[in-house]
């Protein structure tokens, strides 16, 4: 779905990713890649897969939108650790199939101790707000004076009902009026509901459709 | 059971000696029993058949199961057995004794009571408690001078197993006694229990096992449940149960119609009006939610019976419950309002009435109830019951008419149950570890587990070491570990961490309610909470609360002055009608008036005529079929009286399958009499087709089809994914010192699903659902039972008397639907709009 934020026109994606067309930017918040890892080591089950299932969505998406950066707002990796074999080997592969894609990293609170590894000098650190013509990119969805600010953290879902029981629970980007927050990008991630009487405009993603919700 | 059994008997001297001519004592056991009849003497008590033919039977080496009702000497029968041996064989080390039983609150009381039979008997034995309350210092204070009995529950037992030297003193062990069994099996925690004593037989191969049971439909099970297949075992029952007075409250005019929840609180001045007679009432409800409501009607009506009514449930913190509890005995309580909170327990002699609210929907449930009041020598237990809508006054005349007929309820044990066999192989495993063919075998001597397929075994072995089988392991991921013969935990920090889980097995999803100035007040569920938003007024635990705000799995509240009728809805709340019920209803519909009818039937009449004249009554005979037409469109209501749970599956299964006839889409509803499926106003539907619909047919794959659409899986997983130790042990309130491990249930449920298909624990859940969501076998034996009946279809003008609370409950049922998701997403949004507007 194509919108206008800040007098640019977006594209928001179904797999939990936002484009930005004038910058062949991709946006996505909130991967926590190395969770499933973290959880494994502390005993307890989560399956493998997590990390390529991710990455894949990501070559998939700078593919389809020929994107030729990549920005992370903030929560890229889930946890401190010394990182296995496999995980290091995972993001060496997928970033030499990746050789020209720039990636710029807005630090999230996830994110304190930063990416260790041979392949990490591929990814440029920034505090926020990284400021970049009418955005400011930052994790925690914060107002920034006189620019917009397109955000994570929170992992808005939005709740329906309906009156005989119908029910479901979707992930969302919500556009307030100095800010925006994308939904999280993680396969292995949660969310929390979004008031839905809080003024704003709100898509949500339902299978491979993102609709407009609101007025 | 309880100091207040043996109180109870020792004013009840004349029963024993009256009616029991086996009162002398048989010959050959003179000496051995001689303290027990000195000390019986002593109190004026008299010995019952029962207790002797269970001591003889201990002494033998005999294990078994009594069952028998609260206050007939039942604790005495099985502790003075092994009392005696005690006293012939002298002193050796303990523990001898293991007393389990389910609720921790009872230990204090069983304590006390096992130390007045020691006493009487002048034995030198000791005893002691061991739950999860039990500090550090007295655990190893046990540890040094172990206690010759120990009472504890299931859950501590399994932390006890977990202990790397606990084993050398368990193989001196004589008996187990588990009290409350019938209260314990078909649970899990029941599940977990037998495993336990499938250890424990096989560390000591001569260990006795007794347990005590209330009345159930299958006793005979129960037995061989609890001593596992293998074992034989003897079953001794106690004298019969008191009878049971049913009263009910039958409203002044009834409705033509009834419909659910309106009734019950208009009757509240007549509960007044009982409460105020009695000295002291046990009120029961079904629901937590309910208990507040009636709590709430009360105390708003009798003010000055604030200080001595008082509202006792699941969710109210721990130490309110014990204080309302110990006033409740103390006699300084007027009417407590509680839930099956107090169902089990002490008995609380100064009780003189029990009002049951709502359907009791079972016999053995109602019977219990009752049994909580009126401990006085010959007193017949009386239970009042107030009906919540007209047609529940026909489900306590037929409580009556199935007690009358001694149709008792079942309880079916669990079988196969993967997630408790994981989280107990770990408990072995933190322990001094176990060697896997023995244990195998060992496993299999249990009820539970005889048939345990050798591949299910596999996976549990395979997940608790990599995650899944070789091929498809998870890295860096182990629990246990194979060394030397043995499986072991992995490392010192997963044992710590298994420990604290173990006892969380029954816990909810639960978040903490406090006050902001600290003080706690209970427990509710968290998706009530996050429906919630800051500042909104709620009712809990008696008390009007505004939320101040939700932090670390903790609601912060304040008190408020507001008005408010938003009152908590707890999971899982709902119980089925039993078959025994249902069938007892169908045959009071079949009867008709005569002169010996109830005074409940007589109050229907109104109804019953209504219901005759615009359709017909349900019989056993046939099924009731109405199809009617309104402004909402095409109606049919079917009636199996197969209980709300089968109905649930009994609508799906039939709407789905009338939706591959032709594209439609249905509205279900169902209650514990039958369900509903309403569709758009031009569907027809004959006899023919409902005939071919209402077969057996492919059942499980036709429900495992609906399942999938539906989060009635996910819900299930929540309890397996805790038990098998999924979810890392956070437990409300505390803070949270690994912030990083905390994952929904819900969330873990859907990466296994894409990343891990054929993970076990994805397949019992779908089980879980079909065989207790749904109640699959008795929705089976309902749909048998109507391929062999006629079908009496009637097409009705208007609601009939049977139809009207099928619609007023409408709003929480579910949709059959052949329409995508998006489709769905998109209508409920564009509803959210239209409210937004």
């Amino acid at each position: 779905m194509n919108i206008t934020c800040a007098g640019e026109q977006l594209t928001l994606s179904a797999d939990r990713a936002l484009f930005w067309p004038a910058r062949a930017t991709l946006l996505i918040a909130d991967p926590h890649f190395g969770k499933d890892e973290i959880f494994r080591r502390a005993g307890l089950p989560i399956p493998d897969g997590v990390v390529a299932r991710d990455l894949t969505r990501i070559s998939k998406l700078l593919a389809h939108y020929s994107a030729e950066r990549l920005v992370v707002l903030g929560d890229f990796l889930h946890g401190p650790r010394k990182w296995s074999e496999g995980f290091h080997e995972e993001f060496s592969t997928w970033l030499n199939g990746h050789r020209q894609l720039r990636i710029d990293v807005v630090a999230g609170n996830h994110d304190r101790h930063g990416a260790v590894g041979s392949w990490s000098d591929r990814l440029t650190w920034h505090q926020e707000p990284l400021q970049e013509g009418p955005f400011g990119f930052t994790h925690h969805p914060r107002q920034h004076q006189s620019i917009y600010v397109l955000s994570g953290h929170t992992h808005p879902v939005l709740r329906l009902r309906s009156p005989w029981g119908d029910r479901a629970r979707v992930p969302v980007f919500w556009f307030g009026e100095q800010h925006a927050v994308l939904p999280a990008f993680g396969s292995f991630t949660g969310g929390a509901n979004i008031d839905p009487s809080v003024a704003g405009r709100v898509y949500a993603i339902a299978d491979s459709t993102v609709i407009a919700i609101g007025r | 059971m309880s100091p207040r059994t043996a109180t109870t008997r020792s004013a009840a001297p004349t029963r024993g000696t009256t009616a029991t001519p086996g009162a002398t004592a048989a010959s050959g056991s003179v000496t051995r029993f001689a303290r027990i009849e000195e000390w019986f003497d002593s109190r004026g008590w008299a010995i019952f058949d029962f207790q002797r033919e269970l001591w003889q039977a201990y002494l033998n080496g005999e294990s078994g199961l009594l069952h028998a009702p609260t206050g007939s000497g039942k604790t005495l029968a099985v502790w003075l057995g092994p009392l005696i041996e005690g006293l012939e064989q002298g002193k050796r080390p303990g523990p001898r004794v293991l007393w389990i039983t389910p609720l921790r609150a009872l230990a204090n009381d069983t304590t006390e009571s096992l130390q007045e039979a020691i006493a009487g008997l002048r034995s030198d034995w000791t005893v002691a408690m061991r739950t999860g309350d039990t500090t550090s210092a007295q655990r190893r204070r046990q540890k040094l001078h172990p206690p010759s009995a120990l009472v504890t529950t299931p859950e501590s037992l399994s932390v006890l197993l977990s202990a790397a030297d606990t084993e050398m003193q368990l193989r001196t062990l004589d008996a187990v006694i588990v009290d409350e069994w019938h209260e314990l099996m078909g649970s899990k925690r029941g599940t977990q229990l037998e495993l336990c004593l499938a250890h424990l037989r096989r560390l000591n191969p001569k260990l006795r096992t007794w347990g005590l049971s209330a009345t159930l439909g299958n006793l005979t099970q129960a037995r061989d449940t609890l001593l596992g297949p293998q074992n034989p075992g003897r079953l001794v029952c106690g004298p019969a149960a008191k009878r049971i007075e049913i009263d009910s409250l039958v409203p002044p005019s009834i409705e033509r119609f009834s419909w659910a929840g309106h009734l019950g609180v208009s009757l509240v001045d007549s509960v007044i009006k009982a409460i105020d007679r009695a000295r002291s009432t046990l009120l029961f409800t079904n629901t937590r939610s309910q208990a507040e409501i009636w709590y709430q009607a009360i105390v708003e009506r009798r003010l000055d019976w604030l200080t001595c009514t008082a509202l006792h449930h699941g969710s109210i913190g721990k130490s309110l419950r014990a204080k309302i509890e110990d006033a409740l005995r103390a006699g300084d309580l007027k009417c407590v309002v509680c839930t099956s909170s107090l169902d089990l327990g002490v008995d609380f002699s100064p009780v003189d009435q029990v009002i049951q609210v709502g359907s009791p929907k079972g016999v053995a449930r109602l019977l219990q109830r009752a049994g909580r009041s009126g401990h006085q020598p010959g007193a017949v237990s009386r239970v009042l019951c107030v009906p919540t809508h007209s047609l529940e006054l026909m489900e306590i005349a037929g409580v009556r008419d199935a007690q009358a007929r001694g149709h008792i309820e079942s309880r079916e044990p669990l079988t196969n149950c993967l997630d408790v066999l994981v989280q107990h192989l770990m408990t072995l495993a933190c322990g001094p570890g176990f060697e896997p063919t023995e244990t195998l075998q060992e496993v299999r001597t249990s009820a539970a587990y005889a048939q345990l397929p050798d591949l299910d075994w596999q996976w549990a072995l395979d997940f608790l070491q990599r995650g899944g089988p070789a091929l498809r392991a998870y890295p860096q991921y182990r629990r246990i570990v194979f060394e030397d013969g043995m499986y072991k935990s992995a490392d010192a920090r997963l044992t710590r961490n298994h420990r604290t889980s173990i006892g969380t097995i029954t816990s909810d999803d639960s978040m903490q309610v406090r006050y902001v100035s600290g003080k706690v007040i209970g427990y509710v569920e968290e998706s009530f909470i996050s429906r919630l938003k800051e500042n909104d007024v709620f009712l809990f635990s008696g008390r009007t609360l505004q939320l101040a705000r939700v932090k670390d799995m903790t609601a912060y509240v304040r008190a408020s002055n507001a008005r408010t009728r938003n009152v908590p809805r707890w999971q899982g709340g709902r119980m089925p009608l039993s078959t025994e019920l249902a069938d007892s209803m169908l045959r009071l519909f079949s009867e008709g008036p005569s002169e010996t009818i109830s005074p409940e039937l007589q109050a229907l009449q109104p109804i019953l005529r209504l219901q005759r004249e615009w359709s017909q009554l349900p019989t056993q005979h046939e099924l009731l079929i109405e199809l009617s037409r309104s402004r909402e469109g095409s109606h049919i209501f079917i009636y199996p009286f197969a209980g709300r749970l089968a109905h649930e599956g009994l609508a799906t299964l039939i709407a789905m399958r009338l939706s591959r006839l032709s594209p439609v889409t249905f509205t279900l509803s169902f209650n514990d009499y039958g369900f509903e499926l309403l569709s758009s106003a031009n569907y027809e539907v004959d006899h023919a087709t409902l005939r071919a619909v209402l077969r057996i047919g492919e059942v499980v794959p036709d429900l495992l089809a609906c399942l999938n659409a539906s989060e009635g899986a996910k819900r299930a997983f929540r309890d397996i994914a805790r038990i098998a130790g999924l979810v890392s042990p956070g437990l409300p309130g505390r803070a949270k010192s690994s912030r990083q491990l905390q994952a929904s249930t819900g969330l873990i449920y859907e990466v296994l699903r894409q990343f891990d298909p054929d993970n076990r624990l994805l397949s019992q859940a779908q089980l879980e659902v079909l065989g207790r969501q749904l109640e699959a076998k008795r929705l089976t034996d309902a749909l048998v039972r109507i391929e062999k009946m006629p079908l009496a279809v009637v097409r009705t003008a208007r609601l009939s008397p049977l139809a009207f609370p099928l619609w007023a409950e409408r709003l929480q049922s579910q949709i059959i639907s052949s329409e995508s998701w998006l489709d769905r997403v998109k209508r409920m949004a564009a509803r959210l709009e239209q409210a937004a507007a």
